[in-house]
């Protein structure tokens, strides 16, 4: 499954008060996610993604994306389980004369897929126990 | 051997204006030839049908150049520019050379460079579209486009014949006011 957004990212916005989306990637292990930063947006653009209080995309919370004309792109192995917080994308560019628009594009797949052996470990394991293993 | 003796003969030729015509009807023959004049002047003419041509050039001294290479060395090569145009949305900045008679303009390459002429405008797109063309035979040669500028280098040059008129146009496709500098290369023999 892929899923994309767009977020408008207004021109003057600060780092204090970033624009968000809630977005809504359903269950699953998050395998890849994309960060496109058009043309235009010279480096004044700053992008993160968080889930909850944390942020997840970049890894370090003073870290953010931002370049131009680039896509940022990452295979990823995060998992979101039911009942989870929500992923916020974030923007934010104090310094940029126009809004700009930045697609976020995440890839997401069940675990079942991603990982089959997860669903066999428990029987090969109690199938070990049995033989003494 | 025959029945003529091996001699050879060692000649010097010291004359300032000297001609030789040489006939070798031999069926194999090695050529050992070592010029060492400051200027010299070599008009070969091999009319076999198959020629096998082995050239091995160790002197420092010497040098094999592509001829746009040697333009540029014997002072032949073009650099036409055209630069700081301020243009609006659709506006072209032009580059017009009509070729010399007598002359073939080779091109090997056009580039376009584009920035916002204004500080407040460093963060919107700037979008570039440059075409060569034969304006004289209304003939599109090549074209590019970019973002902040493109560059097409090619790999073989086009010619273009003596009293053409060559146009390059470099057109603003941002919605801003632009700088745009148009460059066109090539040599002229």
């Amino acid at each position: 499954m892929d899923f994309v957004f767009d977020l408008t990212i207004p021109a003057n916005r600060s780092a204090a008060d970033p624009i968000e989306q809630v977005i809504d990637v359903g269950v699953g292990i998050v395998h890849l996610v994309e960060i496109e930063q058009p043309p235009g947006c010279g480096g004044k653009v700053y992008c993160a993604i968080r889930q909850g209080l944390h942020q997840v995309w970049p890894t370090n919370p003073d870290g953010a994306y931002r370049s131009d004309g680039r896509v940022y792109s990452t295979r990823e192995h995060y998992g979101i389980a039911p009942g989870d917080p929500a992923l916020v994308l974030q923007g934010w560019a104090p310094d940029a004369a126009y809004d700009h628009v930045v697609q976020f594009r995440i890839s997401v797949l069940p675990e079942e897929v991603l990982e089959p052996w997860e669903a066999q470990k428990a029987l090969i394991l109690r199938l070990l126990y049995a033989l003494g293993v | 051997m025959g029945d003529y003796p091996d001699w050879s003969r060692l000649v010097q030729l010291i004359g300032s204006d000297i001609k030789v015509p040489i006939d070798v009807q031999a069926q194999y023959v090695t050529l050992d030839i070592n010029i060492a004049a400051s200027a010299v002047t070599l008009d070969i003419n091999l009319a076999a049908s198959a020629v096998t041509l082995d050239i091995d050039i160790i002197a420092q001294s010497v040098g094999v150049y592509l001829q746009a290479d040697w333009s540029a060395l014997q002072g032949t090569d073009k650099n036409l520019s055209s630069i700081g145009n301020v243009k609006t949305f659709g506006q072209a900045a032009l580059l017009d050379y009509t070729v010399p008679t007598g002359k073939t303009f080779y091109t090997l390459g056009l580039s376009a460079a584009i920035y916002p002429n204004a500080a407040a405008d460093y963060d919107h797109f700037i979008r570039v579209g440059l075409v060569l063309a034969n304006q004289t035979d209304a003939l599109y040669l090549a074209s590019i486009g970019g973002e902040s500028g493109c560059s097409l280098i090619l790999n073989k040059p086009i010619a273009i014949a003596a009293d053409k008129l060559v146009r390059l146009a470099g057109t603003n496709y941002s919605d801003i006011e632009v700088g745009l500098d148009i460059v066109l290369w090539g040599y002229e023999i």
